[in-house]
């Protein structure tokens, strides 16, 4: 059983925008993430200066999306803040921050203007980091907010540095207070600087408390129904490579799973004759130069394909547009293809090389994005997914693996109550794409031979690489395409890590000689539990003592011989560093071994309450000094032992418990694991052998000093001793007496007993069982004048009467109906 | 078959008794030289630890003994270096009045005045004692039946029950035989008895020497339990085995 979730505490995230100024709606969006526990989320909106006002909580079905207006939340707010904007913070209990996924969808009121903002946490252990992202001014009527974020409670000095194309930079200090904000126009200070172009480069960086500072960058343009999220990525100048070398490479991958091509696919309802430009913008973000290159696995509506990109050099801080039109000529991308995903390989550190993808047609009216990511994971979380008559979703999954893996897509409904799931392996590189409106326009069913209802309209989802656990292969993406408008707005799924890593078995009980399997748990932050993630523990088990015992490469202990040390292993699992992140992270669980003595067999492995049974423990590891414990109700005492076997009597009390007890054995500080010794009841007594009946003409009988004479008959046979089971008791010395009691109906006028002992119904005196359990009743006979007309014996009866066996330290009561030609044992 | 025929031939009548005692005095006469290193006992009473030396060492018994203040104090003793004999007779000895002899390969253990007494069941005649192929259970209930018309209460005749009933557990292993005896005592029949089964030591437990049956004999006890035996029950006694447990 994997041990308890930790406890829940307060969890915050921050949402660095929201809006409900003029022409512009917010929708948030809050998914609960976790398996089976309930998610109650209070959020609070924050202006610029960082005053809150809270909203309405809001409770969260495992599985389940909500959407709040925000626009409606502030209206039955107490503070109004209509015609207001700022940041979001969203509190909530639970055992980790990732039990809640959140995104903002930002509207433009009768535009094609929407995108996304996914939340992200404060991370105090980031003291220093930058913000890296590209600015991208299309047209000169193109809008555009850069917002500074400090989620924490100390003031943030940021350095907003703007570079062209080229790479060369104009920097400003802006100073954010406690939960403060700030919206800026990159537009303008491009003007202040004196930059010209169309695109370039950002930097914010924060020399203290940058695990505080979030920004997001988005451009729109009302006149031409266009809007664009420029992804900005979090750069921790201490990251790794192989903290983020998901797929083993050795080298910084980014992938962008959905650019669409110059051929638009038809689902996403493009007007004839639209082509798009597909086109992405790479930077370096590092005052070296920096090489990448680029790939394309892309496909058309009957083939996929992959074809290589061009090799990048890219001067100091310089940001380069590649035109992925004038690649889809026919040599390197097929002019059909409507998709493709992007791959980003560079030689630099995580996220000095950072990208973003853009396809718009001339217009910008028509277009989608998709994002760059450098994660892969074994689990996606994504938020809500919508399928109308106005809107549309397609998901995708990707292989960014080396080796086949299985994805299953589960889509939520219903309260999260209900799923849909898919099932795909995919090659390397290869991508699963779902659309979520043909699914249930055409009644698709899932592997378990469901369709999804169709008038389901929305719901959440999970994407799950089913070959790979605790670090998985799969990168995601979602777009939701307004069917209106023409616009393409991307979504993104939140990872799911893991922040703890226990062996199974803490201790292990290992029988000497005998091998127990450990494994390991990983607490999934997202479901809050704990999976099985062994298989990233695999071949790096060590013991501190392999005289005790061993482990081998797949956590298989060995029992050695008798005592106590500890085992580990090392791996690495998807971690929870600062969110929505999950770098690799190495995890060294162990834990302590102890190896028992071992008892192979018990014999006699039964015996009947009130006895005491000689028994005999075969095993291993007893040492020298073994202890044999039998559980309540039964006394051992060791008569003599050696290593392998052990001679013991087994006092069971005329009160033990009936049933398997467990016994086991201890010996050099450690306890075997039980086998079972099992105390009998003396239940009921069968009828086996010998039974015969023996009619007695004339049999007398004394009474008062009287003698009588009258007939009767007598019956003898064997009588076995059962336990609760009805199984033979096979015990000899069980003392036997019997005991009647009150005849009725009587008929035959029996008033006397002989009973086994002297005087009647007393006991016990001398008469007991044999080895198999068995007694004689060599007179169970009756003699009575009535029985007896004119000297010759008539028939009559029963007599009716209760007799009660004393076996042992129990009894069983029985029915005797005398008749002078018969006598039945319970109607027998 | 054979064997039981045998059996009962060699057991018919009193002067078959005596032949059959031959061996079983050679053989208690044996058992009672039998030097012993060392032995201790300890019992709850006298009789008690009559039956105990009796079976530590195999003798063939018949005890009668009375309890009293002394005869119901814990015994014990040991010895070193004595004679099985050598210690029954301190034993016997222990308690003032009692002394044992060894008749038709039995010890007998008693008072002085017991094996005369006319109050004394044991005494009592009896003219024809039969068993066929019976355990040893069912011919002293025959016995106890034939004692009982001599010793239990008469009661008139419209209380009387016109019917008994029986049940008598045994050992499987209890061997089965057929005895025929005329003109003994009870005690005889008794020595008969664990001369031809497995128990072999019998003990009658006087309750007191003054207390009296309404028909005159003295009250009998158990050594499995204190209980008072009723009159209608009366008089009862115990056989044992060599490898029974103490009561």
């Amino acid at each position: 059983m994997p041990p308890p979730p930790p406890a829940a505490v307060d969890q915050e995230q921050v949402i660095a925008y929201w809006t409900t100024e003029a022409g512009w709606s917010s929708e948030l969006q809050l998914r609960n993430n976790a398996r089976s526990q309930d998610l109650t989320v209070t959020p609070a909106l924050r202006l610029p200066d960082g005053r809150e006002t809270p909203l309405a909580p809001v409770t969260i079905k495992p599985q389940d999306v909500k959407s709040i207006d925000i626009a409606e939340a502030v209206a039955a707010a107490a503070t109004p803040l209509l015609g207001s904007y700022g940041s979001v913070v969203l509190r909530f209990r639970s055992p980790s921050l990732n039990s809640l996924y959140a995104a903002m969808m930002i509207h433009s009121l009768g535009h094609a203007i929407a995108f996304h903002i996914d939340a992200s946490a404060e991370d105090q252990e980031t003291p220093v980091g930058t913000r890296e992202g590209v600015w991208w001014l299309p047209k000169q009527t193109t809008n555009d907010y850069l917002v500074l974020t400090n989620q924490g409670g100390d003031a943030l000095a940021v350095d907003v540095s703007l570079y062209n194309a080229a790479g060369q930079e104009n920097r400003q200090k802006i100073m954010l207070g406690a939960y403060n904000s700030s919206r800026l126009s990159v537009r303008t200070l491009l003007q202040t600087a004196g930059f010209s172009g169309t695109y370039g480069g950002i930097k914010v960086s924060a020399s203290a408390h940058a695990g505080s500072l979030d920004t997001v960058h988005f451009i729109f343009d009302e006149n031409a129904n266009f809007s664009s999220i420029l992804k900005m990525f979090s750069r921790d100048p201490n990251a790794k490579v192989s903290e983020r070398d998901f797929n083993a490479t050795g080298m910084w991958t980014l992938r962008a799973p959905m650019l669409a091509l110059s051929n638009p696919d038809p689902a996403l309802a493009f007007p004839q004759g639209v082509t798009l430009q597909p086109q992405l913008f790479v930077r370096n973000a590092t005052g070296k130069p920096a090489t990448a290159s680029l790939r394309f696995n892309w496909r058309s509506a009957t083939t996929t394909g992959k074809a290589a990109g061009p090799q990048l050099r890219l001067l100091p801080y310089e940001t380069r547009r590649i035109d992925v039109s004038v690649l889809q000529d026919g040599k390197t991308l097929p002019k059909d293809a409507n998709w493709a995903s992007v791959t980003l390989v560079s030689r630099t550190a995580p996220d000095e090389v950072v990208a973003v993808a853009a396809s718009y047609d001339e217009t910008l009216k028509y277009g989608a994005q998709t994002p760059f990511s450098d994660q892969l994971s074994h689990l996606w979380k994504g938020g809500m997914w919508e399928v109308d008559a106005y809107r549309s979703s397609i998901i995708t999954a990707g292989n960014g693996g080396t080796k086949p893996t299985l994805a299953a897509l589960s889509i939520f409904y219903n309260q999260g109550t209900q799923k849909y799931e898919l099932r795909q392996t995919l090659q390397p590189d290869e991508q699963m794409w779902i659309d979520l409106g043909k699914l249930i326009r055409e009644h698709r069913l899932d592997k378990n031979g469901n369709a999804l209802p169709p008038d389901l309209t929305s719901g959440s989802y999970e994407l799950r690489d089913l070959s790979n656990t605790g670090v998985g292969t799969l990168f995601e993406g979602k777009i939701t395409y307004d069917k209106t408008y023409g616009h393409a707005a991307y979504g993104c799924a939140t990872c799911c890590g893991y922040n703890a890593a226990k062996v199974f078995y803490d201790p292990i009980g290992v029988a000497l000689l005998g091998t127990a399997d450990d494994g390991v748990w990983g607490y999934s932050v997202c479901e809050g539990d704990y999976e099985d993630t062994s298989t990233s523990f695999y071949y790096h088990w060590n013991s501190a003592a392999t005289s005790i015992v061993t482990v081998d490469s797949y956590g298989t202990h060995t029992g050695q011989g008798v005592g106590s040390t500890t085992s580990n292993t090392s791996g690495q699992l998807e971690s929870t560093a600062h969110y929505p992140i999950c770098p690799l992270k190495s995890f060294s669980p162990a834990g302590q071994a102890n190896v028992t003595p071992r008892i192979d067999s018990i014999s006699p492995a039964q015996g009947p309450i009130g006895t005491t049974v000689a028994v005999t423990l075969s095993g291993d590891g007893f040492g020298s000094t073994p202890t044999v414990s039998a559980g309540t109700g039964i006394s051992v005492t060791v008569s003599s032992h050696s290593g392998t076997q052990i001679q013991a009597s087994f006092a069971i009390s005329a009160s033990a418990s009936g049933g398997n007890h467990g016994v086991s054995v201890t010996a050099g500080g450690q306890t075997s694991p039980t086998t079972n010794f099992y105390v009998q009841i003396p239940t009921s007594l069968s009828i086996i052998s010998g039974d015969t009946s023996t009619p007695e003409a004339s049999c007398t009988f004394t009474s008062g000093g009287q003698q009588y004479t009258g007939c009767g008959l007598t019956r003898s046979f064997t009588y076995q001793v059962n336990d609760q089971l009805g199984d033979p008791i096979q015990s000899g010395g069980l003392a036997v007496w019997d005991a009647f009691g009150t005849v009725s109906p009587n008929p035959l006028n029996i008033g006397a007993f002989n009973t086994t002992c002297t005087p009647a119904n007393t006991g016990p005196c001398g008469v007991a069982t044999n080895a198999a359990g068995q007694f004689n009743e060599v007179a169970l006979s009756v003699c009575a004048v009535v029985c007896r007309n004119n000297t010759v014996c008539v028939t009559g009866g029963p007599s009716v009467v209760s007799q009660t066996w004393h076996v042992g330290s129990a009894a069983i009561t029985q029915t005797i109906s005398y008749y002078c030609q018969k006598v039945l044992v319970n109607g027998q | 078959v054979f064997l039981r025929v045998f059996m009962s031939a060699i057991l018919f009548t009193t002067p078959a008794m005596h032949s059959i005692s031959r061996d079983a005095a050679k053989d208690i006469q044996g058992k009672l030289t039998a030097q012993v290193p060392a032995y201790t006992l300890n019992a709850t009473d006298f009789g008690h630890a009559l039956m105990i030396f009796g079976s530590r060492f195999q003798l063939p018994m018949g005890i009668q003994w009375v309890r009293s203040s002394d005869t119901l104090k814990k015994v014990s003793l040991s010895w070193r270096n004595a004679s099985v004999e050598e210690m029954l007779d301190k034993l016997v000895k222990s308690q003032a009045g009692y002394e044992f002899h060894v008749a038709d390969g039995v010890v007998h253990v008693s008072s002085l005045g017991e094996k005369s007494d006319p109050q004394n069941f044991l005494n009592l005649n009896v003219e024809k004692f039969e068993i066929h192929d019976q355990v040893v259970e069912v011919a002293s209930h025959r016995l106890r039946d034939l004692v009982r018309l001599r010793v239990a209460s008469p009661s008139g005749e419209g209380q009387l029950p016109k019917g008994v009933a029986y049940s008598q557990a045994t050992n499987v292993s209890d061997p089965r035989f057929s005895l025929v005896l005329a003109n003994v005592n009870v005690s005889q029949v008794l020595d008969n008895l664990i001369a031809a089964s497995d128990r072999k030591i019998w003990v009658v437990t006087f309750v007191s020497d003054n207390a009296m049956s309404a028909t005159g004999y003295r009250r009998t006890a158990t050594l499995w339990n204190d209980a008072t035996v009723p009159d209608a029950e009366q008089p009862v006694w115990d056989m044992f085995r060599w490898n029974d447990r103490s009561p």
